[in-house]
């Protein structure tokens, strides 16, 4: 990431995307600081969204206590589906996680011009994603007061976990992914903390401001720092988009449940994550973005080229889906067999037909620009995605158990209210952290954009600005080369 | 300057945090180790074993045969203690003198007069419990008195405690390391606070003797079904 | 545990024996408790120690089971002097060792909260609590009072002194004899054998037998001497290929029709005309336009009979012509050399001599109804229930100014009485049985009267009552028994002694004429029979036998309706429908329940569900209701389904017995819906392979070379000996460390491993050709493991829109550590012929040795042990319910609610249910994992005693808590690495194979094949 602002020749920067097509309408510096940090005057519509968030969340709380108190059996379980909306939840937030950290990081690294404007909100979402899948492991615990059993720490009882078990390797994975996506968000944060810092009348947050933004001085040596620390963290968390979920998806792949006992889990999972994330992109960024008037920053064409990435995972998810009809189709193994009949044509075909028609089929309407750029059915199709990776994680939980080896214990499974309470509290959860995100710190990174802003230039160049559009290279359009 | 030791705060109380919840967590401040209750009578264990001789299994006479210890009945101690009334006369226990705790006996038991048996309104006497393991541990007495241990390797020393206290942590780990680096016949001598037996050069050691004297270690099973079941 | 025990302060009276013990028990506490609270309670002393009993030891006395009129011999097993289980008295000839799930109950009947805890008296209609001696005065001056007048006395029918002591005191007081009244007793059956045999019931030999033919007779559901016959049947199913066949001839194919070979479905009724063929009275054709059964298996049949003697032929007809069917079949029994060889008249099961008929017990009804009855007692039996609702008991007893109880629970009949003097459990009180001719058998108190306001038995209520100078009916009873007290001190060790008691009384002639049931008109025929479980409905007051599955339906906590699918596919009837069932006289409304072993024109609802109050009680509110008398048969019985006998009219057949079938009636679907609490998922193996058998041709077929099975496929044909060892793990042939050990490693239980891990590897085999699937093994195993019952109405979450019984068993939350898998065979769902197999697999935790399970627990809570257990530790279990995801045989079970904590509305042991608990097994907390363990406490034990004696374990010194129950002996138990266990022999038998082997899961627990004998192969050897 180039710091200087200093143009060359022509007002044409190499690799970098042309203002003049990124954000038309973003002529200054002072615009992109004060429109976006005007974002963060709290608004009427803001307190209400956060009072319906804390209102679910408490809810969520309530009926956790409840389950406690009365023990799981609160919950809708029936055996043999032992693990039920808990996991399903789980797997869900985790995979919402990773689209962040994608766009984050690999686009990042893969100098995807189209992730400057939206990088910041879907990265704050991989952290209050992975803190809300955090709580449904020790959700679902029989015991979850005693969840600290599955922490390695010395203690007198002279035992450990056990290191063979994926729930053990998943702790692992959650806290990893946890620690190095606040970490990434927090030092992309700092230059943007010490412009809110600035520009802070206030004493009380100016003092916490500039106690975050770890005495940030905008000088070229902490820049040149800086860029290399975001490039290695870029570096280091891209691993983990493949590694976490892979982990997650052993939860199922290591054990020999039929429809879980499959080695193509890991891709799969890995890209229904992300899959599921950049519905949640949408879900998220589209209102915001009309809700802040930010439409100027995140351009049709960003939201064009993240619908693009969408449309491909959908497709490599679909294709997942095909390889495991077709594995058991091979196999010869008749409990298999079984289970993927059950599955598609059985007691659970419901679920299955929302799961494909939600992910496969409506997501392929992404092959019309025309789709592609009208933001009111990106939005409803991305609640549609929500829905269908949801209940792709129901269909891999709950029918895989309701149907296995032994006939005399095929069961099957309806949630209780207390099942959806806890739903929709971590709903809540997860709302409740990113509104008040979305009013305390930029929802944008200033600082990345305003490398794309070309600086107001001394002496009287051409102001691309005034470019026609026919003057534009075209190789400067959309992603760099 | 001063924004920069703000920060360096941070980090610091985390590592703290931490280190406390490490702490705590391994020294097993959960145990009950030392707790040593008021009990409705003062029976002095000193007096009984060291001064009378009496053995452990006298009064807790099914710690050899049964995974309880047993408790000794009312009539156990009537036994004796309907002769030997709260009036002391001078003896080498001490001077004469009126027992306040073995009035306390004969109150429970019932009993007005010496020689007199159980009374009609005898009640059993409430002992404050001291060692207790959870609900869910097995532990088989039998198995470990056969075995020679000594009971003080695990109660502590109670022939010469006043008031008895819990003497060990009986923290799993406490078990655990003893079942897996085993028991030493000799240290359980030396932890019951017996004097190794003196043997004149040239004489035959007693076998029983020869064994409580071996230093050789007896491991024992220490997976978890072996207790917990 | 203890100190909660103490806080309940509810005993004013110090501290006793009892309660010390409540206090020394480990029970009851729950796996969650704090580990290292600092309120460790107190430690309660007995006053003065009872010789006998060491603390944390059991003490067993030998007795007599009294749960159904068989009387077997008993071993109570006491802790510290609470009853905790009861075993079969492996000396007794009945029992032989073995128990059937009604006699593991017996303790709840011990212990059943529900249970009169005081003697009480209803003034101006309020009950009210009396101590034992008012109760008994007042007794005597209601005796006083009816002298002279009229009277009547109905008791459970029982073996042994007590009807002769209970006669000559009623004759000394100047009252008539009493009615010693069994409403599950066949009384044609035993008339029929009065006339053919000279006996009530013959001892029968199923062993000597070639042939079996029941018509209708459910020796295995609880018709005659139920242990010991399942143990002969057993038996001589184990002589393997030349084991008798045997045909079931019924309109419904009841458990024992199920372990048939070949089921004839006839009409209901219809089986005389099939019996006087098959004895050449008349024509196969007419038989077969009768029965509706073709006359080419008739025909076949009859041929079988003649070519297989000597044949054993028996009839429990409940038609109108019960008793003549009776008779048909034993002239068919006496025509084929049966009788002495198969039916043994020379040794009677003398319990069943002296049952009064029902035809009897009508007549003394009808004589309260005259009004003239001074005075009636009822002791144990359940009139007001066990008649049909026209008999109009009730209106009827209500006639009589004084009525006294000694029943020992709140049911039907008492709560229409005026005074009630509960008896003791026959676990309190001393008494004696005949259960066969020769052989006394000693019933003495295992443990102190659970409630102390019970003073006495009934028969001391008596002897007070009378100012009897004989003091206690014990002295009594030692005058009776020959050879006087020194012959009694040696004998009650052993709870038998030979000798014979003098023959009880014959009850009273009455004119027996047989009341033909009125003619009724529907398209159905009604068939109603005993619960296999509940029996009469005795036994629905016990959790344990509610909890259990039916053996036939599985379905528990609930009554059902059983109707043949193709009529329910007719009439658009799905399982769980509600249907209403109607007759004259009345009509009741169950679940259907489509069945393929029922005739297609007829419907059946088993009896012993269906117990109501008079006074109007809500459902059982564990916070609320907790002191109060649950009329109704208590709280686990009170309104659960329906009782049949509603249907039923007043008719007795010629033997005076109570006509149970043949009314028509007319169903009706209600449009109402309900789940049915059913264990069972799907009823098809889908070729699994999990319940095998091969033809009785086959087993001798020599062996053919190996070839793979594809997973999941049930092997095609008969490959003998298991694939792989049990002695084998994980590590097995691949943790040989080095080539040169290839082959020779069996693995880490091998006794000669080089890595000389352990020496053992317990292990288990079930023969399934011995299994009949009666469910006894369940039920000891509830007993032996503190396996909570959850159906219960209040066993739900607290905010839940539709509690009901049985609804945790709807969503399979039930926790049978071993569970009865019933598995039909042939007869693809789509046609539903006569001619379907059963099998039934007991399934439990198979012990892998390479277990599943156990990689994935995050902490270690279950893992295997180096004997070869796989272990699951309670109290580092956190729930994450993975092992069971992972399990293949499912048979990990999780405590959903706080089944195990006191002061919980889903607590499954209420006081003093709890004292049963075994003090060696931990009671779960909420939020744990829980499974079969193999009886570890067991193990554990054992290994105790052998350590203590300087010994090693001797082969077959202990045996877990189901293969010790089983009545057929279908499942042993012991260390396959060690030769002196039998177990290791059973291991090599060419019928065994493990289930899922495919899977490499290295199972301990290895099956049996069944072995069957198809009509063709059995066909005449000539």
């Amino acid at each position: 990431m180039a710091t200087s602002a200093s143009p060359l020749p022509g007002g044409q920067r190499p690799n970098i995307p042309s203002a003049a097509v990124r954000f038309p309408a973003v002529r200054s510096y002072e615009q992109v600081d004060n429109e976006i940090a005007g974002t963060l005057r709290p608004t009427l519509g803001w307190f209400a969204a956060l009072g319906i968030a804390i209102l679910c969340l408490l809810v969520g709380a309530a009926t956790w206590t409840y389950q406690i108190h009365e023990g799981l059996g609160a919950a809708g379980y029936q055996p043999p589906v032992m693990w039920g909306v808990y996991i399903i939840t789980f797997v869900f937030w985790v995979g919402i996680g990773h689209a962040g950290t994608l766009i984050s990081a690999i686009l990042y690294l893969f100098r995807a011009g189209f992730r400057t404007s939206i990088y910041r909100v879907s990265e704050a979402m991989t952290v209050f994603a992975v803190m809300t899948a955090g709580l449904f492991p020790i959700l679902h615990l029989g015991r979850p007061w005693k969840f600290f059993y599955l922490i390695p720490y010395p203690n007198w009882r002279l035992i450990w976990p056990n290191p063979k078990s994926p729930l053990v390797w998943d702790v692992f994975a959650i806290l990893t992914y946890l620690t190095i996506s606040s970490t990434f968000l927090y030092i992309g944060l700092i230059p943007d903390i010490a412009i809110l810092r600035d520009r802070e009348k206030n004493p009380v947050r100016k003092s916490i401001l500039s106690m975050l933004a770890l005495g940030w001085r905008n000088s070229d040596r902490e820049w040149r720092h800086f860029t290399r620390a975001y490039l290695f963290l870029a570096a280091f968390a891209t691993p983990l988009v493949l590694s976490v979920h892979s982990v997650v998806s052993f939860d199922f792949a290591m054990a020999l449940t039929p429809g879980w006992h499959a080695t193509i889990f890991p891709p799969y999972f890995v890209a229904g994550a992300i899959f599921s994330g950049i519905g949640m992109v949408f879900t998220i960024a589209i209102p915001l973005r009309k809700a802040f008037k930010l439409q100027h920053y995140i351009t049709l064409n960003d939201i064009d080229a993240a619908a693009k990435l969408c449309l491909f995972t959908s497709m490599v998810v679909g294709l997942a889906y095909l390889t495991e009809f077709q594995i058991a189709w091979v196999s010869g193994n008749k409990f298999e067999q079984d289970y993927f009949w059950n599955r598609v044509f059985g007691q659970w075909a419901w679920a299955a037909w929302i799961m494909l028609i939600c992910n496969c089929v409506l997501p392929l309407s992404l092959f019309s620009q025309k789709l592609r750029r009208n933001t009111t059915w990106l939005f409803i199709l991305s609640l549609f995605i929500n829905l269908g990776m949801w209940f792709e994680r129901f269909v891999i939980v709950v029918p895989s158990l309701s149907h296995e080896f032994e006939p005399w214990q095929w069961g099957s499974y309806r949630p209780t209210w207390v099942d959806y309470g806890i739903l929709l509290g971590s709903f809540g959860w997860f709302f409740m952290w990113f509104l008040l995100f979305i009013k305390q710190l930029p929802v944008m990174a200033m600082m990345e954009i305003k490398e794309v802003v070309p600086p107001r230039f001394k002496h009287g160049h051409t102001d691309p600005h005034d470019l026609t559009a026919d003057q534009i290279d075209p190789d400067q359009m959309g992603v760099a080369h | 300057m001063t924004k920069r030791r703000k920060w360096t705060a941070i980090p610091g109380l985390v590592v703290l945090a931490v280190g406390a919840v490490m702490l705590s967590a391994y020294s097993g401040a959960s145990s009950s180790q030392n707790n040593s209750p008021v009990q409705p009578i003062a029976f002095p264990h000193p007096v009984h074993v060291q001064k009378l001789g009496m053995n452990c299994l006298y009064c807790h006479n099914a710690a050899n045969k049964s995974m309880d210890p047993g408790l000794p009945a009312v009539s156990t101690c009537v036994g004796c203690h309907s002769m030997v009334g709260p009036d002391r006369p001078a003896s080498d226990l001490g001077p004469a003198r009126k027992s306040a705790e073995i009035q306390k006996l004969w109150n429970y038991a019932d009993i007005k007069v010496p020689g007199a048996p159980l009374g009609p309104n005898a009640k059993p006497i409430p002992w404050v419990r001291i060692h207790k393991l959870p609900e869910y541990v097995h532990f088989p007495h039998t198995r470990h008195v056969n075995a020679g241990v000594t009971c003080q390797t695990c109660h502590g020393q109670v022939q010469k405690m006043d008031r008895v206290y819990q003497y060990a942590s009986l923290n799993m780990g406490w078990c655990v390391s003893c079942h897996v680096n085993g028991y030493s016949p000799k240290e359980g001598q030396e932890a019951a606070g017996y004097e190794p037996q003196q043997v004149a050069p040239g004489q035959a050691v007693a076998p029983a003797a020869a064994a409580a004297a071996s230093t050789e270690r007896k491991k024992a099973r220490y997976d978890c079904a072996n207790c917990h079941y | 545990m203890s100190q909660d025990t103490l806080k309940t302060g509810d005993k004013p009276t110090g501290v006793k024996r009892r309660e010390f013990l409540k206090v020394l028990g480990v029970t009851g506490a729950a796996v969650s408790a704090a580990a290292c609270s600092e309120d460790t309670g107190k430690l309660i002393p007995y006053l003065v120690s009872p010789d006998e009993t060491v603390p944390g030891v059991s003490t067993y006395y030998a007795t007599v089971c009294r749960e159904c009129i068989s009387a077997c011999g008993v071993i109570a097993e006491t802790r510290d002097g609470r009853v905790i289980k009861l075993e079969g008295n492996p000396d007794h000839p009945m029992s032989k060792g073995a128990l059937c799930a009604r006699g593991q109950a017996a303790p709840q009947g011990l212990y059943n909260p529900d249970r009169f805890r005081t003697p009480m008296v209803n003034e101006g209609g309020a009950w009210k609590a009396i101590t034992w001696d008012d109760a008994v005065t007042r007794l005597a001056t209601a005796v006083a009072g009816a002298k002279g007048k009229p009277s009547v006395f109905l008791n459970q029918h029982e073996s042994g002194s007590f009807p002769r002591f209970l006669d000559s005191w009623l004759s000394s007081m100047g009252l008539a004899p009493h009615l010693s009244v069994d409403a599950e007793a066949d009384q044609a059956a035993i008339e029929a054998n009065r006339r053919s045999y000279g006996v009530a019931w013959p001892s029968l030999s199923f062993k000597d037998a070639k042939l079996i033919v029941s018509f209708g007779a459910d020796f295995l559901d609880g018709w005659g001497a139920g242990v010991s016959q399942s143990l002969d049947f057993a038996d001589a199913r184990a002589k393997l290929d030349n084991a008798p066949r045997f045909v079931y001839i019924g309109a419904r194919r009841s458990l024992t029709g199920l372990n048939a070979d070949e089921w004839i479905a006839c009409k209901p009724g219809s089986e005389l005309s099939i019996a006087n063929a098959l004895a050449g009275k008349s024509s196969l054709e007419q038989a077969a336009t009768d029965s509706g059964v073709p006359a080419a298996q008739l025909q076949r049949l009859a041929a079988e009979i003649g070519a297989n003697k000597p044949l054993l032929a028996l009839s429990g007809v409940t038609g109108d012509a019960a008793l003549e069917t009776a008779l048909a079949v034993a002239a068919l029994n006496q025509a084929n050399g049966a009788v002495g060889v198969t039916i043994k008249p020379a040794q009677p099961v003398t319990s069943f001599e002296g049952i009064a008929s029902t035809a009897q017990v009508l007549n003394a009804v009808e004589q309260m109804r005259g009004g003239s009855v001074g005075i009636a007692f009822v002791r144990g039996t359940n009139p007001a229930y066990t008649l049909p609702k026209s008999a109009n008991f009730a209106e009827a007893f209500a006639k009589v100014p004084v009525r006294v109880s000694f029943s020992s629970f709140p049911d039907e009949t008492t709560e229409l009485c005026t005074l009630i003097i509960p008896d003791l459990h026959s676990l309190e009180q001393w008494g004696d049985a005949e259960p066969l001719r020769g052989t006394i058998t000693l019933q003495q108190p295992a443990m102190d009267p659970v409630f102390p306001a019970l003073k006495g038995s009934t028969a001391d209520a008596l002897i007070a009552a009378a100012k009897n100078p004989v003091g206690t009916y014990r002295e009594w009873l030692m005058a009776q028994l020959p050879g006087g007290k020194p012959a009694i001190a040696a004998a009650l060790p052993k709870g038998m002694m030979a000798g014979t008691l003098p023959a009880r009384p014959t009850a009273p002639a009455a004119p027996i004429a047989a009341r033909p049931s009125p003619a009724s008109q529907g398209d159905f025929t009604l068939v109603t029979y005993p619960h296999a479980l509940l029996g009469d409905g005795r036994g629905a007051n016990k959790p344990w036998l509610q909890e259990l599955p039916d053996p036939v339906s599985k379905v528990a906590w609930s009554s059902w309706v059983e109707i043949h699918p193709e009529t329910a596919q007719r009439l658009g009837i799905d399982r769980g429908d509600v249907l209403e069932i109607k007759t004259a006289t009345g009509s009741v409304k169950a679940p259907a329940f489509p069945y393929m072993g029922i005739h297609k024109d007829a419907v059946a609802i088993p009896l012993g569900q269906g117990h109501h109050a008079t006074t109007a009680m809500g459902v059982f509110n564990p916070k609320k209701d907790a002191g109060t008398v649950q009329w109704g048969y208590g709280r686990y019985a009170r309104d659960l389904g329906v009782n049949a006998l509603d249907l039923l009219p007043v008719a007795s057949n010629a033997a005076g017995g109570l006509v149970l079938d043949g009314m028509k009636v007319s169903i009706a679907k209600t449009g109402e819906h309900r789940t049915l609490p059913s264990t069972e998922g799907s009823a098809r193996q889908h070729g699994r392979g999990i319940a095998r058998a091969i033809e009785a041709a086959e087993l001798n077929r020599p062996e053919q070379e190996e070839h793979e099975v594809l997973p999941g496929a049930a092997s095609a044909e008969f490959l003998p000996g298991l694939r792989s060892p049990v002695a084998a793990d994980a590590q097995g042939e691949l943790g040989a460390p080095t080539a040169a050990d290839q082959g020779k490693l069996k693995g880490m239980y091998d006794p000669n491993d080089v890595r000389g891990m352990a020496k053992r590897r317990w292990a288990m085999t079930i023969d399934l050709n011995r299994c009949t699937g009666c469910s006894a093994c369940v039920t000891a195993c509830y007993a032996e493991n503190n396996i909570p019952t959850v159906g219960a109405a209040w066993q739900n979450a607290t905010i839940w829109a539709d509690a009901r019984a049985g609804f945790n068993i709807e969503r399979g939350r039930e926790m049978n550590w071993i569970r009865l898998e019933r598995y039909f065979e042939g007869n693809p769902d789509a046609k539903f012929g006569e001619d379907f197999e059963t099998r039934f697999v007991p399934m439990m935790c198979q012990h892998c040795g390479n277990a599943p399970c156990e990689p994935v627990c995050p902490v270690y809570a279950t893992y295997h042990a180096p004997d070869g257990l796989n272990v699951q530790v309670y109290n580092r279990c956190v729930g994450t319910r993975y092992c069971s995801n992972n399990c293949p045989y499912k048979v990990r079970y999780f405590n959903w609610f706080g089944y195990g904590e006191e002061d919980r509305k889903q607590y499954a042991f209420p006081e003093p249910l709890n004292w049963q608990l075994n003090p060696d097994v931990t009671v779960r907390g909420k939020g744990v994992m829980e499974k079969c363990s193999f009886c570890v406490q067991r193990i554990r034990e054992a290994e105790n005693r052998a350590a203590v004696e300087h010994r090693d374990l001797h082969g077959d010194e202990f045996t877990t808590a189901c293969a010790q129950a089983c009545p057929s002996r279908a499942i042993t138990f012991g260390d396959a690495a060690d030769p002196s266990w039998s177990v290791t022999q059973l291991i090599e038998d060419r019928r065994a194979y493990h289930v899922f082997e495919e899977l490499n899961t290295f199972t301990a627990v290895v099956y049996l094949k069944k072995v069957n004998h198809s009509a063709g192969a059995a066909a005449p050897q000539a």
